[in-house]
């Protein structure tokens, strides 16, 4: 079987993410960037896949050159090999444009299972894997809490707010995973070192057949238009009881509308 | 007035059919761009159980898509539903909820009707310019559709 991984590197979710004022996009070049926490569980997912019914895992990345940090990153967690694609064309696309792209990359390998993260932890999209389903009419099991693999079937157990349903279907399939799933691995010492010598292919939007006008900040189907800095909370407004705290209080709550 | 569909997020406890609050508030954004259509896709009987409730909160009108295949299926099924109304209707925006199957709706509707869309919308004003909270609430974003009908999945009080 077959694997490709959906990668994205993504802003440190735990430092200060901003938007760059020059044209609005996600500040990358500033920010510390990092794997998107969401893939490790597919990473983790496929690997076990591969080493209970073989094959091999491909790691999918599109993003800036920057980003094959988080390529050898996911290659010292077991993946073999990696495809990035890259091109300056590509800044600022949006969702729509960048599943047209990986639609074209995922037609460059032969594929059995595509895995990807529940989200990204920038854009906090999670919608990726239903658009490349789409685009390329295979089945999407989505919000896998469990995955199990029989033959070309696979039954899912997806993850709801009040539970879970059972899900089956066939490859080539896309499976969406949650972070309940498992546990990923840390990459080992000989892992890291074995990460440096595997293959990484990189695509412009020349090999991949797309034009540069379909894509980037230009053709984007959505447009920021402004952004701000949360304000700072303010001082709280201190009620001293001098007998007619309660009606204050009240007072207060009754301008709110809550009472 | 222009048309705004919305997407029924309708929930079942036990035999009663109820409408989850984020229909409400929907309805109650699409008010903002226009006039409201609900759109009932899910099993047989759901529309009957919820029509007053729909109209109570601004539904001009209720379009009804009532199926075992759209009970039985994932997204697929209502993001056809949408399509095909979009294609017969003067719908000039699609309002979903921002939950995983909302999303994954809106990803397939906008590929199938060629349009962009804004995700976990808190707000919506009336030409159509969203309030976006991201980066766990660091950061404020006004933002809009540039192509298309709006898709937009949205959760008016987050």
């Amino acid at each position: 079987m077959n694997l490709v991984v959906l990668v994205k590197q993504v802003p440190d979710s735990g430092s200060e993410r901003t938007l760059d004022s020059s044209d609005n996009t996600v500040a990358r070049a500033s920010a510390d960037n990092v794997i998107n926490e969401m893939d490790e569980y597919a990473i983790e997912e496929a690997l076990k896949v591969k080493e209970a019914h073989g094959g091999e895992v491909t790691i999918l990345t599109m993003g800036p050159e920057s980003a094959t940090d988080t390529i050898r990153k996911a290659l010292s967690m077991g993946a073999d090999k990696a495809i990035h694609v890259t091109d300056p064309a590509l800044h600022g696309s949006c969702v729509i444009a960048t599943s047209a792209v990986l639609a074209k990359a995922l037609g460059t390998l032969e594929w059995d299972l595509v895995l990807s993260g529940a989200q990204s932890t920038d854009g906090g999209l999670t919608m990726m894997p239903a658009l490349l389903a789409e685009r390329l009419g295979v089945a999407h099991l989505s919000g896998a809490r469990k995955l199990t693999v029989d033959g070309s079937k696979l039954t899912v157990e997806r993850q709801t707010d009040g539970g879970y349903w059972t899900i089956e279907g066939q490859t080539p399939a896309i499976v969406s995973t949650w972070d309940t799933m498992n546990e990923p691995r840390y990459p080992s010492f000989k892992g890291i070192m074995a990460a440096k010598s595997k293959p990484v292919t990189t695509l412009s939007l020349a090999d991949l057949g797309v034009d540069e006008s379909e894509v980037g900040l230009a053709a984007a189907t959505s447009t920021v238009l402004e952004f701000a800095s949360r304000p700072p909370k303010g001082a709280g407004q201190q009620v001293k009881d001098e007998g007619d705290g309660a009606t204050k209080l009240a007072d207060f709550l009754a301008s709110k509308k809550f009472v | 007035m222009s048309e705004v569909l919305v997407l029924v997020e309708a929930v079942a406890d036990g035999d009663n059919i109820g409408l989850k609050k984020v229909t409400l508030e929907m309805l109650t954004a699409a008010r903002v761009l226009g006039e409201p259509s609900a759109v009932v896709a899910g099993a047989s009987g759901t529309a009957a159980a919820v029509q007053d409730r729909l109209a109570e909160y601004g539904a001009a009108k209720i379009y009804v898509a009532e199926s075992d295949d759209i009970d039985n299926h994932l997204v697929a099924p209502k993001a056809e539903v949408l399509a095909q109304l979009v294609a017969d209707s003067a719908a000039t925006a699609v309002l979903l909820p921002s939950t995983q199957e909302g999303q994954e709706i809106a990803g397939r509707l906008a590929l199938k009707i060629g349009s962009g869309l804004l995700n976990d919308i808190s707000e919506v004003d009336a030409d159509g310019t969203a309030t976006q909270v991201v980066f766990a609430g660091a950061v404020i974003v006004k933002s809009k559709v540039a192509k298309g009908t709006r898709s937009t999945p949205s959760v008016p009080t987050r």
